[in-house]
This record gives C-alpha cells, sequence and structure tokens, in this order.
C-alpha cells in the first residue's frame, strides 16, 4: 500500500521525522518496500501482510505509529446537517454475509458547475489518491476513495435515479449475470453475494459496482452504501473472477465493523462540502448475531515472558497493550484478561498478543538465548545416502545438473514415457504441463543445449523424484546418467566411451553401494537400443537400466549421435550392509590359465557360469583376459580366455587338487557346450 | 707366486672390469672355492709353524683389499648401470596431457549441504516429504484454511480437486510431528513449485525448513540459533535483525535480515510453532512449544557465489554449473 507521509502526520497530528520512519515501520511488521520523493512530499510503499488489514488506511498506518511512539492520534470530527430518513428501502436476506448496511442519501449535488464543466476536488484529495495508485474518477467516487484511503471503509455510490424499487443483498443465482463497471460481464456462482434492485444485480457487493446504476458526470442524487461484509464470504471471489479492486482486498481482510457510520459522516460531509446537496439520515440495518465479536483473551505474564525469555513486569504489557488500543478488562497476579479492538481480526488466542508485546518491546530488544536441549540420536539419513551417491559420480567425472520436475507432455509422449502421467491443471505455460515420468527427457534436453554449444563430451547425471499415477500417485527418486562421448580424443587417450565403460560404471556403482546380489539380463526399456543395453537386477527386483539409447530417440529428438544412458531407483542403491572386515587367507593361491575356443554366437555368461559351477568352492577370482576372433581360428569361433585363482583359508591347495578341478570345467564347458581347450 | 705380483695382476684385472658380470667373474676368480687367493691360503699348511703367521697375514691383507677395491667398484658400477637406464627411459615431460573434466555438484546440492551439515551437527535430523502434496498438508493443517489471504502468496500448481504440488516445505513439519512425535528436531530440505517466473523466480526452487519442538523452547532460543547458523553460512559476524512479519502457521512470525553492503537483505522467515499446527498433529500446546524456520535455497547459493539471475540454475549450461 503506498501513502504520502503528509497523510500519516496529519493523524499523528505532529511532524514525524522521516530519518527513522521505514526503520520503526518494518521494525512493528509493516516492511517498508521503498520511501520515494513525490513533489514536496514522500510517499511511503508498505508491504502489508494479510493478516492485518487494519492497516489498509492512513489511520491504521498511524494508529501503529502512534502506539509505537506511545501517543495517540488526533481527534476528527465531521459534522453534516441532515434531513428526514432515506426513502430507499434496503432488505438484507444474506444476513451472514452482510450483518451490516449502512446507507444514506444524498440530492441535489452536482458533479459539474455552471459551466458543465466537473467541479474539482482539493489538490490534496488528488495527490493523496494518485500515490496511492486509485485513479480519479468523478468527484463522487473520488471522495468515496479518499475515505477508504484514509480510514479504511470501503464505500460505494449509487445513481438513485438509476435504481428502481428496493434495494435487496442476497446471494447470486447459479448462472447470474452482471455487468461490472469496468464493462466485463460474469456469470456468478451462488457463493457471490449480490446488491439487486427490482430489475437485478447494481452490484458484485464488496468488489464492484455495475455499469448500469454508477455515478456519472450527470448525477444528482445518489445513495451512499457503507457496509460491513463478512470476510470468508468475500475472500477468493475477486482472485476466481481476476478483479482484485481495492474494495475487495479490504474486504476480504476484515474491515473493522464499527467503522461505517463514521465512513458515512465523512463521506457525505465531503461530498456536500465540494458537490453541494443534502443528505439524509443515515440507516443501519444490523444483525448483531452475525456480527463479529471483540474477542476476550486471557494473557498469562508468565506464558508471555516464557515464550519471549524475558522478564516483562505486569504493568509494563497492560501499558503496551492500551496503545494498542486493547482493552484490559481486568488484571489479577498473573492474569490479564483483554478485550480485542473491533479493528483487528488477527487477533484470537494468547499467542497473538505475545507478538503484539513483542512487536512494540521491538524483537531486536528481545534476549538471544543459547538453547540447550537434548541432542537427538539419529542413524544415516536417506539424505547423506544419497549425497554419498552423488559424490561418487562427481568423482567419476559426471557434473550433476537440476531440472524442473514438469516438462511437456508431448516430449513425454514421443519418448513413450507417458504411462501414468500426471498433469497440471494450470500450468505456468504449456511446456511446462506434466510431471516427470523419468529423468530422461531432462537430461536430453541438458544434452541438446550443450551440444549446441560445441560441447561434444559431456558426462551428466540427476537425482530427484520422478512421479506417476496408475491407482494413486507415486512419486519415487530415481539416479540417471546421460553419457555423450564424440571428443576428438588426444594423443595419450584412445579409447571412446562405449557399453563397455558404462557397464564398468554401473557395476562400480552397485559396488560402491554394496548392493548384494545383483544380475544383468537384456533390458526391457524402449528407451534403450535392444541389443546393447541391460537391466540391472537385486535378487527379482529390477532396480535400473543402462545402454546405448535407441536409434529410433536419436530420430524423435533430431540428434545425430549416439550416447548412453543410466537410470536407477535412488534407494535401491542405499548402502544398508554393515561392513564386515575379512581376515584374508595366509596360504598361497594357485593360478590357471585356460584359453577356451567356443562358437561365436555362445555369450560369455554363459562359459563363465559353467566354469564358476565347476570350479570349487576355493576360487576367489576369475578374470576373462583375453578374447581372440580370427588368425587360426573358424570365422565363426572365437577363443576366450581366463585366469582362475584359487586360494583356501584354512590350507594350502595341492597342485593335484587343482589339476583334477580343472579337469571336471574342460570336461564339462566342452560337454556342454563344446568348448575346445586351446593349446 | 709372489704376492706382489698377485696383487699387481689383481688391481690390473679390477681396473679393467666395467660391468657386474666382470666383477662376479674376478670374485670367482680370487675368491670362489679353487681362486687364486683361496688356493694361497690352503698352501698355507705346507709352510713351517714359524713362516705361517705371517704368510696368513699377508694373504688376509690381500684378501681384504681385493674385497675394499671390488667393494668401491661395485658401486660405481652400479652408479654407471643407473645412470645407463636413466638415459634410456627418458621421456619429454612437457608433453601435455587432457585430463577429464571434473565432475562437481550443482551449486544448489552444495548449498543445501552446506546448510545441512551445521544443522546435522546441531543434532536436527533430515527428514523428506511428498512433493505432490494434499490441500491439508500444505494448508489446512499448517492453520491456511480455504480462502485464507494467506493463500494468495502461494500461486499453486494443482494436479487435481485435492492434490497439488508443495508450495512449501511445511507441510514436512506436519508428517515429522506425526510421525516421530515430540520432542523433536528436524530439518527438511527440498523441492516446492510456485507459478511464478521472473529474474528472481522460478516456477520450481528449493527451500530447507526447520523444526524444533521441545519443552520451553522460547523466541530468544530461535533468535540465537539462527544468527549462530547465519554467522556460519557467510563464514563471519554478521548483523542479523529480527522484525515481525505474519505466517499463517507461526506466532510471533519474523524475518530474518542481515545487513549487506547496500541495506538490509532478506534472508528467511521463521516464528514460534503456531499452537493450532501443535494440535493439529497431536503435540499438547500446553507441554511443548518450538519454533520453525524457512529458507530459499537459491537465495543463499546467489548470495554465496555471487549470482544474478536465478534461472541461470536450472539452464544446466556446463559452462555455468561446473564452475561453483
Amino acid at each position: 500500500m503506498k501513502i504520502l507521509k503528509s497523510h500519516l502526520d496529519e493523524k499523528l497530528g505532529k511532524k514525524k521525522s522521516v530519518a527513522n520512519l521505514s526503520n520503526q515501520l518494518t521494525m512493528l511488521g509493516l516492511e517498508v518496500d521503498s520511501i520515494a520523493k513525490l513533489k514536496s512530499d514522500l510517499c511511503i510503499d508498505i508491504d502489508l501482510t494479510p493478516n492485518r488489514g487494519d492497516c489498509f488506511s492512513a489511520l491504521g498506518v498511524a494508529r501503529e505509529i502512534a502506539a509505537s511512539d506511545q501517543t495517540s492520534l488526533k481527534k476528527e470530527k465531521y459534522l453534516v446537517k441532515k434531513h428526514g430518513n432515506s426513502k430507499t428501502k434496503v432488505l438484507v436476506q444474506a444476513k451472514e454475509a452482510c450483518p451490516k448496511y449502512s446507507y444514506l442519501e444524498i440530492s441535489s449535488l452536482s458533479l459539474t458547475n455552471s459551466k458543465g464543466k466537473v467541479k474539482e476536488l482539493p489538490q490534496q484529495i488528488n495527490s493523496r489518491l494518485e500515490a496511492a495508485g486509485i485513479n480519479l474518477i468523478n468527484p463522487v467516487v473520488d471522495i468515496l476513495n479518499y475515505v477508504m484511503l484514509d480510514i479504511g471503509q470501503p464505500m460505494h455510490a449509487f445513481d438513485k435515479n438509476k435504481i428502481s424499487g428496493d434495494i435487496k443483498i442476497r446471494f447470486a443465482k447459479n448462472n447470474e449475470k452482471i455487468n461490472l463497471l469496468d464493462d466485463q460481464t460474469i456469470s456468478l456462482s451462488e457463493d457471490c453475494l449480490l446488491i439487486t434492485d427490482a430489475k437485478g444485480p447494481i452490484a458484485f457487493a464488496g468488489i464492484m459496482g455495475s455499469k448500469d446504476s454508477s455515478v456519472e458526470m450527470d448525477t444528482s442524487a445518489v445513495v451512499l452504501e457503507s457496509a460491513f461484509f463478512a470476510p470468508k464470504f468475500i475472500r477468493g471471489k475477486a482472485r476466481k473472477f481476476g478483479i482484485q479492486t481495492d474494495a475487495s482486498q479490504r474486504f476480504e481482510r476484515g474491515v473493522d465493523f464499527n467503522l461505517q457510520l463514521k465512513a458515512l459522516e465523512m463521506a457525505s460531509a465531503l461530498i456536500i462540502k465540494y458537490l453541494g446537496g443534502s443528505c439524509t439520515k443515515a440507516k443501519e440495518i444490523i444483525s448483531n448475531s452475525d456480527l463479529p465479536k471483540q474477542k476476550k483473551i486471557n494473557l498469562s505474564v508468565n506464558f508471555l515472558n516464557q515464550k519471549l525469555g524475558t522478564k516483562l513486569p505486569i504493568k509494563k504489557i497492560k501499558q503496551l497493550l492500551q496503545y494498542l488500543d486493547i482493552k484490559i478488562i481486568a488484571a489479577q497476579s498473573d492474569l490479564i484478561k483483554i478485550l480485542t479492538p473491533s479493528h483487528r481480526f488477527d487477533l484470537e488466542i494468547q499467542e497473538d498478543l505475545v507478538e503484539e508485546i513483542a512487536r512494540l518491546v521491538g524483537y531486536d530488544n528481545l534476549p538471544n538465548r543459547e538453547l540447550k536441549t537434548a541432542q537427538q540420536n539419529f542413524s544415516k539419513t536417506d539424505y547423506s545416502k544419497t549425497l554419498e551417491l552423488k559424490k561418487f559420480l562427481t568423482h567419476n567425472n559426471f557434473q550433476e545438473v537440476i531440472n524442473y520436475s514438469f516438462i511437456d507432455d508431448g516430449l513425454q509422449n514421443e519418448l513413450e514415457l507417458s504411462k501414468g502421467i500426471i498433469k497440471i491443471q494450470n500450468p505456468i505455460t504449456e511446456n511446462l504441463n506434466s510431471m516427470r515420468t523419468s529423468l530422461f527427457p531432462g537430461l536430453i534436453t541438458n544434452l541438446i543445449s550443450n551440444a549446441k554449444r560445441g560441447n561434444d563430451y559431456l558426462k551428466i547425471y540427476e537425482e530427484g523424484k520422478v512421479f506417476s499415477k496408475i491407482k494413486s500417485i507415486e512419486e519415487s527418486n530415481h539416479l540417471a546418467g546421460l553419457i555423450f562421448d564424440q571428443e576428438k580424443k588426444s594423443w595419450n587417450r584412445s579409447s571412446t566411451f562405449d557399453f563397455y565403460s558404462l557397464k564398468e560404471l554401473v557395476i562400480n556403482i552397485t559396488k560402491f553401494s554394496n548392493v548384494a546380489d545383483i544380475s544383468l539380463k537384456k533390458s526391457s526399456s524402449n528407451i534403450l537400443h535392444p541389443k546393447i543395453s541391460a537391466d540391472v537386477f537385486k535378487a527379482n527386483k529390477k532396480i535400473g537400466s543402462f545402454g546405448k539409447v535407441h536409434p529410433l530417440i536419436l530420430k524423435t529428438i533430431n540428434f545425430k549421435k549416439p550416447f548412453f544412458y543410466f537410470e536407477f531407483q535412488t534407494n535401491e542403491l542405499f548402502n544398508s550392509k554393515s561392513t564386515k572386515l575379512l581376515e584374508p587367507s595366509k596360504f598361497p593361491s594357485i593360478q590357471r590359465d585356460l584359453a577356451f575356443i567356443v562358437s561365436e554366437k555362445l555369450d560369455y555368461i554363459e562359459l563363465f557360469k559353467e566354469i564358476t559351477k565347476h570350479a570349487g568352492k576355493d576360487l576367489i577370482d576369475i578374470k576373462l583376459f583375453d578374447l581372440f576372433k580370427g588368425g587360426d581360428l573358424q570365422k565363426n569361433q572365437k577363443s576366450l580366455a581366463f585366469r582362475l585363482t584359487w586360494q583356501s583359508s584354512k590350507g594350502t591347495l595341492e597342485d593335484s587338487f587343482i589339476d583334477s578341478v580343472v579337469d571336471g570345467i574342460v570336461r564339462n564347458s566342452k560337454s556342454k557346450f563344446g568348448a575346445k581347450l586351446r593349446s | 707366486m709372489d704376492l706382489k705380483q698377485l696383487k699387481k695382476q689383481l688391481s690390473k684385472d679390477l681396473n679393467k672390469a666395467s660391468n657386474s658380470k666382470d666383477l662376479q667373474d674376478l670374485k670367482i676368480k680370487y675368491l670362489g672355492k679353487k681362486g687364486r687367493i683361496s688356493l694361497l691360503s690352503k698352501d698355507l699348511g705346507k709352510l713351517s709353524q714359524s713362516e705361517r703367521p705371517k704368510a696368513g697375514k699377508a694373504i688376509n691383507l690381500l684378501k681384504k683389499f681385493f674385497e675394499e677395491q671390488s667393494q668401491i667398484l661395485s658401486k660405481e658400477i652400479e652408479q654407471q648401470e643407473i645412470n645407463a637406464i636413466l638415459e634410456t627411459e627418458s621421456i619429454d615431460i612437457s608433453l601435455p596431457v587432457e585430463s577429464e573434466k571434473l565432475g562437481n555438484l550443482h551449486p544448489i546440492t552444495k548449498t543445501i549441504d552446506k546448510i545441512c551439515q551445521y544443522f546435522i551437527s546441531r543434532g536436527y535430523s533430515i527428514e523428506d516429504g511428498p512433493e505432490i502434496e494434499s490441500e491439508y498438508f500444505n494448508f489446512d493443517a499448517l492453520n491456511i484454511p480455504k480462502d485464507h489471504p494467506a493463500r494468495d502468496m502461494h500461486d499453486t500448481f494443482y494436479v487435481d480437486a485435492e492434490m497439488l504440488l508443495r508450495t512449501h516445505t511445511s507441510p514436512v513439519q506436519i508428517r515429522s510431528i506425526l510421525k516421530s512425535k515430540a520432542p523433536l528436531k528436524i530439518i527438511c530440505p527440498g523441492k516446492v513449485y510456485r507459478s511464478d517466473a521472473d529474474q528472481t523466480h522460478t516456477p520450481m526452487f528449493h527451500q530447507i525448513e526447520g523444526l524444533l519442538i521441545d519443552e520451553k523452547v522460547n523466541f530468544g532460543n530461535l533468535k540465537h540459533e539462527l544468527t549462530e547458523f547465519l554467522n556460519y553460512f557467510f563464514g563471519k559476524k554478521l548483523k542479523v535483525r529480527f522484525r515481525p512479519s505474519y505466517f499463517p502457521f507461526t506466532e510471533p512470525s519474523a524475518e530474518v535480515d542481515i545487513m549487506d553492503k547496500k541495506g538490509w537483505l532478506e534472508i528467511m522467515g521463521c516464528g514460534m510453532v503456531h499452537p493450532n499446527v501443535l494440535k493439529e498433529a497431536g503435540v499438547d500446546p500446553k507441554k511443548y512449544s518450538g519454533f520453525a524456520f524457512g529458507l530459499g535455497i537459491e537465495r543463499m547459493t546467489k548470495l554465496d557465489y555471487q549470482m544474478d539471475d536465478m534461472r541461470l540454475l536450472f539452464e544446466n549450461d556446463l559452462r555455468l554449473i561446473s564452475q561453483s
């Protein structure tokens, strides 16, 4: 809210020094965004928190300053001669939404002078409105806006000659239409409050009037409305229709419910003074049971001091409360019974009063106290386990990236990642309209943008949540990486990243994580190359996939060069085993090299399984040290050379024993795969 | 042969030896089983009792002489041989090596961890919560009923009528209390979402929520805890200011500012946990009190790394994020 300093000075009845004003307001909780010079005045821009609707006026802000300065405000009075009663009849049907409706009539006023020119209001009023960002409309509306800016009561004026019959305050019918002042027609729902006449809606209560009933230059009689609309019936409506107004902002935060008559007095006095005319007595339709109540709260001095870590005496607390217009009903020993002022909707419980005292004492003047609570015991959390994995990847030269969790559903569809996709109902832009089901789209987007900048080597990873809804909404953490290697290697390095480099990395990740019972199977992932990829299983559970990205994906994203990808469920990689250190064997080990000639079609793993099956329990290592094709081999053959190492923890292994083991391996490999030992 | 001549011969042989093999041969020639000196020693028995000591002594001297000389020579030869190895193994150490670019954590991750490590050391445990959250946990349980004006401060993304993308990490407060009961010390880092985008806002960003509940926790404790934390984070003693603010789930509420070169800078929000929140989570507000705080990671990252445009953090231009 913007307000001129001179306006505050007028309310305070003194010229406030500028020096500390910004700090004083900010430390009261009325954060000053800026104080800017405006002609010979200063315009103060205050960022109001939604609980302080009472500060939405010059009066409200000045009231806070006065309380903090421990002084009182200057008294103001408006005197108007009243003639008779209003002939307009008002019927309030929706009492719970409109507990108080005050109004009066002014007739024989004129917005223009004898020459047909619009009458001018004093510069002071105009400049205060302009500083507040309130547009000047016509003298009647401007005066009503000024009353609102000055004391906080939003008002409305109907051209009396444009309304027919009685005024009725009721809820809208479903789809009932109103043509508003700004000339847009909106269709209402049953929870919208209306002011109506015999013909239909004349105002969307507390938000905006209708065009048809509005005051214009030729208006000569008005009905002035000064109502209390209950906040909960106004809240959300303006936002729903996208029409925040100065009135709606105030009504939804809560307007002082004892302010309506005062506002009518002030408005009619100003109208008659500047536009002529005469006014009727004000009429009020009140439903006491629906009006908010001033609340009674018991404040324990002990409680307050304990909350703030202070030792404030009861006398001091009482004094401070009174500066805030909080009435003390009774006070004895530890307890103060108070009554909240009608302008404060935010004071409901003891804690609220604790904050009031803290504000006036000044948060800065409250003590800092070291906290002595017992240290909590805690085990290693998912957070630190995840961080360890991330660090492992960075030590393997991967750069971490963070992408938005929402992406384009079109992209997810194209990549066939749309199973269980969760759409956002109100996305900020269409290309951020669905929750990611995989980290893949984000990483390829990073690849494309970095490759465009000429990056021909990229190792990136991301750890974060992916989302889907099959039966219910599921979110789980994934860890995924992308490797793109098209770099011209330097003189001392030749190998390019390939499937086996990725396999090594994946196995290292599982080793680092201490995941037991890992096996690899051909991947079923449709983003990976069907022949150059694998799924990672932990026991019988699939925990991840890796491999070369499917050529179809490259086509889809129009990316010419191949790259590699892996994705894991993060929590399946958490290291949960406690490590037991095993004593190394004291006995010597025995090594044998065995080279088998087998069919080229035979997968390594098959032969490996057969060898280990017959190698006995003392086999501690098996390594494929050579893979050979061509040479003296037949075209459809290959040679696989293994180095096997045995060692026992119980004794020295005899050569003759190992010989018999090797015999068994050779025999079985031959009978199963026709494997010949290469001489 | 007389010893003098033998010594002359021996010196001559040693002079000719140029590698360890030569030296080994000489050792055999003179000191081997049938070596020249060994043979002399064997012949000692043929001498008379009176001649024997003198001759023995002379032979020993010769033996010692040979050993000393061959030792010296051995060292020289070893040196020469090492020199020869070094000569052949020499390489051009000025050739360039292209070391692989080092990996790095994202600046956001680093900031989160810098903050977490502090609170872990203070006995807080780290909690997590869902990012697609119910309206109840995101708003209602935090004392923000429907149509509460505070909901206007959160431009919320909805996925259906009841579920939304959490607008803050505060729902984890409730979830943690329900799970662990009081007393409690937790922090929760995580992603949050609001429909807002400009230089200082991205529709997804990160927060850290802190919550401490125990008996007799007061506002002074909150001030102390957060002031100490900020001193730690910025690595110096800061001017810190607490000022009144408003959050529906704390009372009293405060914003924390630090004094920067350009003036006060808003850093985080905090307050004493509202009794309604404690009640909602089943904690007796008469027995327990607590404080909560929340801070924006992007803002802390911007300050720590002196960068201006927050959006860059999520563009993942490796030239930028690999610097951190």
